[in-house]
């Protein structure tokens, strides 16, 4: 039997997450603590395809090897894209080097082909071997993923507040991320674009979800806690959205403040990707440092658009 | 023969530094990778970054920090810093 012929679809996201913890921290890169809840709010994300998640099991239907892929949507050029988010690669330490790894991203590639997507976007940590596996395996079925960003990172560490501020009012807050991410697509070159569905799950549903909303109603800023996967686990704040442009640099201050005394409950450290997009001197002034790690970005574009063209500055997440 | 013995203090007291809020054994290559190598997590490199800045009470550029990721590139770096 082929490997091609064993490819399967993820079955078991508590196995999934039993894999990613087993297999990474195998490696001597920083992980997170993807669970089976974060996963399965991830994959409650609106519009995912659990077909797009191929996988390959052993003979006792043990999970040895799979990957994710959530929809995006962009705005490059003037053109809306499908884009599939592919992530969580994994492969079980025993069954590394016999190009499981390889057979599954390039299934899962095939797939979001054949599912109507315009390409594919993914993120591998510097130096990691991932790098060279992901692009082979594009390679292998005639596509090309192009290296088209190295994401830098801010980091500085948070301390527990003594007062906690309230949590924003979703419904209110939902609204405003849509007012602010459509004047984005003016400033991003390759934009997110968001539906409602969207927009609620990423206020108010996705695990370790926080929302801060300028009392003003015009900026906001979205992250997300999430636990290292070591012992002791150090709480990460993510830092995603920055709606913020509207605001005065004292407001965006503000804001922010608000933002890490509430996250500092819950995490000890707090991390920003540098997209581009939006104002990040609130960042050196709130005392972050540049972190020694960096991610590659990868498009795969099977219908060409913009291709020609930079993408920089990009308004998407990192997964 | 006096600078030799700061030189030597400088990189014992910055390797068990590295080692201790690094988490990894003091007996580490200092020619080694401290990240991709050793496996010194992000966040591990940050409080790494204020610990060294507050023990010298000197102010390291992030860039200047990011590259040196070694020992010995690291020693290099706190050795120009200090003067």
């Amino acid at each position: 039997m082929t490997v091609q012929q064993q490819i399967q679809t993820l079955e078991d996201l508590g196995g999934a997450s039993a894999l990613i913890r087993r297999s990474w921290l195998e490696n001597k890169d920083q992980t997170l603590d993807y669970n089976a809840a974060f996963l399965a709010s991830s994959y409650a994300y609106p519009g995912t395809d659990l077909e797009l998640s191929p996988a390959i099991y052993d003979d006792r239907r043990n999970l040895i090897a799979f990957v994710s892929a959530f929809p995006r949507r962009v705005v490059w050029n003037g053109q809306f894209l499908r884009l599939a988010l592919l992530t969580f690669f994994t492969v079980a330490p025993e069954a590394k080097g016999r190009g499981l790894g390889k057979a599954v991203w390039a299934e899962c590639l095939e797939r979001a082909r054949g599912g109507g997507y315009d390409g594919a976007i993914h993120y591998c940590v510097v130096g990691n071997k991932s790098n060279f596996v992901t692009v082979a395996a594009a390679r292998s079925i005639g596509l090309t993923s192009e290296r088209v960003f190295t994401i830098k990172y801010l980091m500085r560490p948070l301390k527990a507040p003594e007062l906690a501020s309230e949590s924003a009012d979703a419904a209110g807050a939902e609204i405003l991320f849509r007012e602010l991410a459509a004047e984005l697509p003016s400033k991003a070159r390759l934009c997110r674009s968001w539906s409602e569905d969207e927009i609620h799950w990423n206020c108010s549903v996705r695990y370790g979800g926080i929302t801060e909303v300028h009392p003003s109603g015009r900026g906001l800023l979205t992250a997300y806690v999430l636990n290292t996967a070591n012992t002791p686990p150090v709480g990460c704040l993510f830092i995603e959205d920055l709606l913020w442009d509207d605001l005065t640099a004292d407001e965006r201050a503000k804001l922010f403040k608000r933002m890490l005394d509430r996250a500092g409950a819950k995490a000890q450290i707090a991390v920003a990707p540098l997209w581009g997009y939006s104002d990040t001197e609130p960042f050196v002034k709130a005392g972050f440092r540049r972190s020694t790690r960096a991610m590659h970005m990868y498009l795969t574009l099977w219908n060409r658009h913009g291709l020609n063209s930079s993408p920089l500055p990009m308004y998407i997440d990192v997964y | 023969m006096n600078s030799i013995t700061q030189s030597d203090q400088l990189n014992e007291e910055l390797r068990s530094i590295v080692a201790g809020v690094g988490g990894i054994s003091p007996d580490f290559d200092s020619k080694a990778h401290l990240y991709n190598d050793l496996g010194v997590p992000s966040v591990k490199a940050l409080h790494l970054l204020l610990t060294l800045e507050e023990r010298y009470g000197i102010s390291i550029d992030d860039d200047e920090f990011v590259e040196a990721t070694s020992l010995d590139s690291l020693r290099a770096l706190i050795a120009r810093l200090l003067g």
